[in-house]
Order: C-alpha cells, then sequence, then structure tokens
C-alpha cells in the first residue's frame, strides 16, 4: 500500500516537472493521455481484476462527461467540485448496468456484447436527443476547470489534470493492494470456490463495476474540461476499442500496465498518425490480434516473468486464533444459538433432484442427528456428489427440504450455507491458483464475514482457527506458505483445500473424495488427521470416498447411495455385510 | 388499414434482414460457442463484392454467389489462421475478432478510400399488392433472405453434415474420440458463416451507401437478434430476428429508430433476466 502510495506520488511530481519542462503541447499531451490511462485502469480494474469482460466503459464515462459538461457550462465555477459528482456519476451508471446484467450470471461473451451494444446505442441516442446533447456536433466550449469564480488558465490546468487522473489512478492502485484485491482475483479465478467459501461473488462483482464506473466518470469529466468539448463519438467503437486494447497491450491484472499500455500507445499514435495515418490503424489492429494470440497476458506481466520476477503481492499473515471464540469462526463457533444443540446437524428430507429424465436422486432422506464421522459411497453415478452439493447449496433440487443446524435453507444459496457454517471441499481441488498458500487460507478465513468494504478496510494479519493451521503444519504446507497455490502437488492441493474449509466458519465439514491423489499413508494420516478433528473439536464430517481401507479407519457410520436411493445405513460392519450392498458393489441386479 | 399492411411488410422487411445478418453470428455462436465481433465486417466486404460486380458490368445477380464465394475463402483463412489457435476460449476470441475488425475495416478502406459507394436498384419500382405499394426489391429481398436462411439451417440440422456438426456442438471432446473431424466442421461452420454474411452484405448493398465503416452499423442488430434468440440454439436466430424486428418496428411507428434499438435492448437485458441461471454457470 505505501509503495503505490509512493509510486502515485512519485508519477504526480514527475508529470509537474515534465509539464514544466515541455510545457505546451507535450504538457496537452501527457494530461489527455493521462486521462485515457485512467479510463484504461478502470477497465483494467473491473475486467484485469474482478474478472468482468465490460465493453462498454465508455457507458460511465461518456455519461459523465456530458453531464460534466452541461453543469459546468451552466455555472463554471461548480466544474471543480461536479469532478466529484461525476465519479458518483459514473458509479451510478455502472451500479444500475451491473444489476441490470450481473445478476444472472451471464457468461463473459454475454457481459461483452450487451456492454458494447448498449456504448453504440448510447452514440445513437446521443445523436438524435440533440436538445440535450447537441446532437452529431456534441457539446463544445467547456470551460476550464475552476471553483469559486476562478477559472484555470490552459497551462494550469493541464497540469491539474495530470495529477488528478494520476491520484485516481494511485486511489484504485492502492485499493488493489488491500484484502479485496485478492478476493476479486480469487471470484475472477474461481467464482464457485469463493462462493463456497461464503462470499457474495455476485454483490462483490457489482461493486467492482461500480467502483470502476466511479473512476471511469471520474475520467470523463476531466477529459471534458482537457479537451473543452464532447461528442457522441465518446461512446463509439473506435474508442471501445482503443480503451481495451491499452488494457489488453499493457497486461491485464495490473496497474502500470494499463499505464504503460495508454501513453505508449497514445504516444506513438500521435507521432506516427500525422505520417502514416491509414497504416497506422490497421497496424494497431494487427497488433491487437498479434496480442490476443501471442502474448496474452500483456507487456508487463510477460516482462516480469522474462525477468524472473513475477508481480509480487501482498502477503498475509496468518496467526493463530487465540481462542476459538476469537476466530472469525471455526468450529466449536457454533453456540450461539441456544437451539443449535438441540437440532440435527443437517436433514434432507425426500429429496429429488434429475436432469431431464435422468434422476439423481430419487427421495433421498438422509439426517445426522449429532456430530458424527459420516462415509457416504456407492458406485458411480449414485448421486453422492449431487447430494454433497445440494447440502452445501451448489445445487438446488427440485422437490424436498434440507434444513441445516434447524435452520431452513431450502433454496438457499451456496454462500448462505457457507455463512451457517458449512464448508466445503469439491472433489477436484478449488484453489485460488494464481495466489498464494497463506492467501488462499487468509480468503477462506474472511469469507463469512465479507463486505465489499470491510475487504477494503481490514488488515492483511489474519487470525486463523487452529485446526485449520494444525492440517498446515503437519502436511508441511506452513513452510510453502508464499508458494502460488496453483503449482502445489495434487495431494497438498487437496491438503490445502482441507485447511481452506476449516479456516471459515466450519460447523459441518462435507469432504468430496479427500484422499484422491494421496499415497497410501497420506491418506491414513489424512484418516488419522480427521479422526482428531472430529474427536477434539466435535465437528460433524461427511466424507464422499471410495477407499475402503479409508472408510474403516475413519467412519462411524456409513451410508450407501445407489441409483439416487439410500439402500443401507450403519456401521462400516454392518453395511458389508448387507446382502443389497453386496449385490450392488458385485454387480449383480437384485 | 392500408397503413397498417405497409409496417407489416416494413417489419417483413426488417426482419428479413435481420435474419440474414444474423444467421452467420447465429451460427458460428451456436456450433463454435464464439462471438465473432468482425461479422459486421463481412457483411460490409459482401457488398464491396457487390460494389465491384457492379462496377466491372455485370449484373447485381451475380454479386450474391460470388459474394458468398468471396466471403466462405476469406472465413475460411481467418479460422485456419486465427480462430484455430483460440477457439477454445471464448474471451480471447472476442478479443481477437475485435483487433480483426479493425483490421478489415482498414485494409477495405485503404482499397477503396473511405468514399461513399452505391449499386443501383436492379429491380427499380414498387409493386401494388395488398392494397398497397411497396418497393419490388424488398420484396425480392425478403424472398432470398427467407431462402437462405431457411435452406442454410436445414442443412444444419437435417443433413449429415449437420448432424456431424450437431454432434460437435453436444460435446466436442467425445465426437473428437469418436473419429469425427472437429477441424473440419470449425473450418465449414466459420466459412458459411462468412458467406451468408456477404449475401446479407450483396444482398442489401442497393438498399444504402457503402462505406468502410457500414459493418457496424449491423452489429447491435445482429448481436440483439443473437442474444435474444437464445444461445446455442440455430432455430433461434429466426425467433430473435422475429421478436426484434416486430419490437422495432412497432416502436419505430410510435417514436424513432433509436428507441426502437433502446426498446430490444431492454428485451435483450430482459431475456437475461428471465433465463434460467445454468448450474455451471458458477463454474470457471
Amino acid at each position: 500500500m505505501r509503495r503505490a502510495l509512493a509510486t502515485g506520488a512519485a508519477c504526480a511530481l514527475a508529470a509537474v516537472v515534465f509539464s514544466g519542462a515541455f510545457g505546451g503541447y507535450r504538457s496537452g499531451q501527457l494530461s489527455l493521455f493521462l486521462v485515457f490511462a485512467a479510463l484504461a485502469v478502470s477497465l483494467d480494474f473491473v475486467w484485469g481484476y474482478s474478472g468482468i469482460l465490460s465493453l462498454g466503459q465508455l457507458l460511465p464515462f461518456g455519461i459523465a462527461a456530458y453531464t460534466s459538461a452541461k453543469v459546468a457550462t451552466a455555472a463554471p465555477s461548480l466544474s471543480l467540485p461536479m469532478l466529484v459528482g461525476s465519479a458518483a456519476v459514473g458509479a451510478g451508471v455502472a451500479a444500475a448496468l451491473g444489476v441490470a446484467i450481473l445478476r444472472r450470471r451471464p457468461s463473459a461473451v454475454v457481459v461483452g456484447l450487451l456492454t458494447l451494444v448498449l456504448s453504440l446505442t448510447l452514440e445513437q441516442l446521443a445523436e438524435q436527443w440533440r436538445d440535450v446533447t447537441g446532437g452529431f456536433n456534441g457539446l463544445t466550449g467547456v470551460p476550464r476547470l475552476g471553483a469559486l469564480g476562478i477559472e484555470l488558465s490552459d497551462a494550469a490546468q493541464d497540469v491539474a489534470v495530470s495529477v488528478l487522473a494520476i491520484v485516481a489512478i494511485t486511489v484504485v492502485g492502492t485499493l488493489v493492494t488491500r484484502p479485496i484485491g485478492a478476493v476479486l482475483i480469487g471470484i475472477r479465478s474461481n467464482e464457485r470456490r469463493m462462493e463456497a467459501l461464503g462470499y457474495k461473488t455476485v454483490q462483490i462483482k457489482i461493486w467492482a463495476f461500480t467502483v470502476g464506473g466511479a473512476l471511469a466518470g471520474f475520467a470523463g469529466a476531466l477529459y471534458v474540461h482537457r479537451t473543452s468539448f464532447v461528442s457522441p463519438q465518446i461512446f463509439g467503437f473506435s474508442l471501445a476499442t482503443s480503451v481495451v486494447l491499452w488494457t489488453l497491450v499493457g497486461g491485464r491484472g495490473t496497474i502500470v500496465g494499463p499505464v504503460i499500455g495508454a501513453m505508449a500507445i497514445n504516444f506513438a499514435s500521435a507521432t506516427l498518425a500525422d505520417v502514416w495515418l491509414q497504416y497506422w490503424t490497421l497496424a494497431t489492429g494487427l497488433i491487437f490480434v498479434a496480442v490476443v494470440v501471442v502474448m496474452p497476458h500483456g507487456l508487463v506481466p510477460s516482462a516480469q516473468r522474462l525477468a524472473g520476477r513475477p508481480a509480487r503481492r501482498q502477503q498475509p499473515n496468518l496467526r493463530p486464533a487465540a481462542t476459538d471464540a476469537d476466530a472469525p469462526s471455526g468450529p466449536g463457533a457454533g453456540a450461539e444459538a441456544p437451539s443449535a444443540d438441540a437440532a440435527a446437524v443437517f436433514e434432507a428430507r425426500d429429496v429429488h433432484k434429475s436432469f431431464g429424465f435422468f434422476r439423481l436422486l430419487d427421495g433421498v432422506t438422509l439426517t445426522m442427528e449429532d456430530a458424527e464421522l459420516r462415509c457416504l459411497i456407492g458406485p458411480n453415478g449414485a448421486g453422492k456428489s449431487t447430494l454433497l452439493d445440494i447440502l452445501s447449496g451448489q445445487q438446488g433440487c427440485q422437490s424436498g427440504r434440507v434444513l441445516v443446524f434447524g435452520a431452513e435453507h431450502t433454496g438457499r444459496h451456496a454462500w448462505e450455507f457457507a455463512r451457517h457454517g458449512v464448508s466445503r471441499k469439491f472433489q477436484s481441488p478449488q484453489l485460488i491458483d494464481d495466489l498464494s498458500v497463506a492467501a488462499n487460507v487468509a480468503i477462506a478465513a474472511w469469507g463469512t464475514r465479507s463486505s465489499p468494504w470491510a475487504l477494503v478496510r481490514r488488515s492483511w494479519s489474519t487470525a486463523v482457527p487452529r485446526p485449520a493451521l494444525e492440517v498446515l503444519e503437519r502436511t508441511q504446507l506452513s513452510e510453502r506458505l508464499d508458494m502460488r497455490a496453483g503449482d502445489l502437488s495434487h495431494g497438498d492441493k487437496q491438503w490445502l483445500e482441507i485447511a481452506m474449509a476449516l479456516a471459515g466458519r466450519c460447523r459441518l465439514l462435507l469432504l468430496d473424495e479427500p484422499t484422491a491423489g494421496m499415497t497410501v499413508a497420506e491418506s491414513l494420516e489424512a484418516a488419522a488427521l480427521l479422526r482428531e478433528l472430529h474427536r477434539s473439536h466435535r465437528l460433524p464430517i461427511v466424507i464422499v470416498e471410495h477407499d475402503m481401507a479409508f472408510i474403516r479407519a475413519v467412519a462411524d457410520r456409513v451410508t450407501v447411495l445407489a441409483r439416487g436411493e439410500v439402500i443401507a445405513d450403519g456401521t462400516v460392519a454392518e453395511v458389508e455385510s448387507d446382502p443389497d450392498v453386496q449385490a450392488i458393489y458385485a454387480g449383480v441386479d437384485s | 388499414m392500408d397503413a397498417l399492411t405497409l409496417e407489416l411488410l416494413n417489419g417483413l422487411s426488417l426482419f428479413a434482414t435481420l435474419a440474414i445478418v444474423a444467421l452467420g453470428l447465429g451460427i458460428v455462436f451456436g456450433l463454435m460457442g464464439i462471438i465473432n465481433l468482425a461479422h459486421g465486417e463481412f457483411v460490409m466486404i459482401g457488398a464491396y463484392v457487390a460494389y465491384v460486380t457492379h462496377a466491372n458490368g455485370l449484373s447485381h445477380w451475380l454479386s450474391l454467389p460470388l459474394a458468398a464465394v468471396v466471403l466462405f475463402v476469406l472465413g475460411a483463412c481467418i479460422e485456419v489462421g486465427l480462430i484455430r489457435r483460440i477457439h477454445r476460449r471464448p474471451e480471447v476470441t472476442i478479443l481477437a475478432t475485435f483487433g480483426l475488425s479493425i483490421c478489415l475495416r482498414q485494409a477495405v478502406e485503404l482499397i477503396f478510400t473511405k468514399d461513399f459507394r452505391g449499386v443501383p436498384n436492379p429491380v427499380p419500382g414498387a409493386t401494388r399488392a395488398l392494397g398497397v405499394l411497396f418497393p419490388t426489391y424488398r420484396y425480392v429481398l425478403i424472398g432470398i433472405a427467407v431462402v437462405v436462411v431457411v435452406v442454410t439451417l436445414l442443412a444444419f440440422t437435417r443433413s449429415r453434415f449437420g448432424l456431424t456438426v450437431r454432434a460437435i456442438v453436444a460435446d466436442r471432446d467425445l465426437a473428437d474420440a469418436c473419429g469425427v473431424r472437429t477441424g473440419i466442421a470449425n473450418f465449414c461452420a466459420f466459412g458459411i458463416g462468412a458467406a451468408t454474411a456477404g449475401i446479407a452484405g450483396a444482398l442489401v448493398a442497393p438498399l444504402g451507401a457503402i462505406e468502410p465503416q457500414a459493418g457496424l452499423a449491423y452489429l447491435p442488430g445482429a448481436f440483439l437478434v443473437v442474444i435474444v434468440g437464445g444461445f446455442n440454439r440455430l432455430w433461434g436466430v429466426i425467433a430473435g430476428a422475429l421478436v426484434v424486428a416486430a419490437v422495432q418496428t412497432g416502436v419505430i411507428h410510435f417514436y424513432d429508430a433509436v428507441w426502437a434499438q433502446i426498446a430490444s435492448l431492454a428485451l435483450a437485458v430482459l431475456m437475461l433476466q428471465l433465463r434460467r441461471v445454468p448450474v455451471e454457470a458458477a463454474n470457471p
């Protein structure tokens, strides 16, 4: 964070010196291109960090530009305060857009198309709505920035615009060094995992879209004062492509990248376009295609990779929660509701789930009265993973009810299950590959109490429940906290995901094939560890497994699922001697 | 009564144009899962083919098959040279075709300059039918567009080739493992998508100015058709074009073209809200 602020201050100083040294024309260029850089950073925050491919970043930019032009023309001394207003306009536009588009989790393609079409439509609207927008020629003669009856000179405004753009970029640059930055990367790379940790991912994405819109709106106001006019082309295809190009070439997911991209491409085109206009446009198209195909990460990340120095990210500092109560959550933290002990851990009543004609779950009723360690077994396609999905809100069911600790959870979202204490490990490890081991654990610990602003303010120092730290220590992951999670071995990924499940508000642990990819010794170690967890924290655990040796070592009780129905239930010995179970596993059609 | 008939004919004409312009976009999206942002440029190049045909003193009708061939070749080259490398990453293809559209526009501008070109109407005049006068060429356009759209869709849904392609849509890896040549299907899908855009371009050429930026005008409409019609369903193009044309014609009648565009945009957003959220949507 300090580094981001220091960089911002140094850049602002450099901009002032540059303007002083070269003056006039160059200073004007610099201020315009820095405004474009701010616009590119706003796209980067939305796209590079949060994974929302918005081709309509010009909507908040342009609408704020028109609004500022109107306000400044009517009341020139309001133009400086209106900069804040324009950020609000941008945020409002983006928030409305985010709510309309993002709530139904559309694919990147749909988001990209809708935002682009919206932007192009607004261009036409701005051309038609002559009374307000001045039609095709737009609004001209917008006064320079000013307040209290003083209007800045051209030279002063250039410097002011440069500095303000750098300030805005620095604010966003600081924002992404906060925990929210890691959470946004998490949502971008694995939304399902984040939701299972308790994050309201849609809400956070809309928030990110809104913040990006605020920066774009601010940049729009700077733009309109700097150029003193605004026309419908501000929403047009050409600028829309350019913003994406700057961000793409510079490098998504970094703040420096888009700034460098915007500055370099704009200075290049200002220099080359005079002599070479048509070919230069063709060249930008070719650069676009080439970067996408050859260097999809962009200049800055590729250069970092070449230099062997990947981007340094702030790492969380994990500390043990002093007591279970000190932890944000953790096993045993479920005592707040007096009735919780009386209610069953979970209850699935007559659950039906089918895809087309295929009945995955056909009236499953499963209850765990008391904290036990239950294994769920059955042949492939029996519906085991689907049942775990329904118990953790990953999928809904067509009929039936799901209660967790006595609370109705039928039809609830995964994050609601997580916040109520249901922790889930998926069949194939679902980690945030791009982040470190420590960041993965910290994200898991934050998940159940997280609003975007809280994630901006909170510290990186994170209290983690002891069981999660124990898992990290026993598997030596605690010595590799800085390692990228995606680089771990398959077995270690499994352990990390178990640690993540324990780091949240874990009152019920659901594990889908935790020993897959582990050696025999490791899986026996896992069995011992899980039994230990269960015994010392009275933590209810459900495990889907195939490995009978492992099951014999851990299970209190086994439930057998076949063809979407529960066919047996009891101790390992009881189940193994059940003729129905034998028939199914021996392949005899009973 | 006559006014209503005229509006219906206008709507029908809009529907036919939207359907044939969006057809290629829908095919490429439905079969390959990618959005081609350079589709409007394909249409624009089709119009230029019509212009070149006219400039060489040949019949306008010849330009339709000619545009189909030129665009098929162009589309196939783009598929081999670019799309094939990236088609499994939808977001990347959006960006790449975004860049491609700049290249195509600029290349056309270098060859033909920015000047507006035109093609004379091959069947000038109007025909009186159902009690109203309506431009004859628009009747022709409706007829040809409907035939092209229906034949293309039938080819994809009823022929052996169509079966192959649909197998690839259902499960690309499985089809690959079963010995279906998935590469050749992409090649054909993209080529045919481009070819229909070429026909669309040549077909609308006599109705407006031909210039390098002309493709952009078709983009919003075609995208809306695909979004409203629903992804992954080929016949959705027809349904989408029908709905969008109905909304636009209706709104144009009372307000103007921009509000018509906004109304269909609102419709697309509404469709998005109504659509069931797929389970796998939360998956990366």
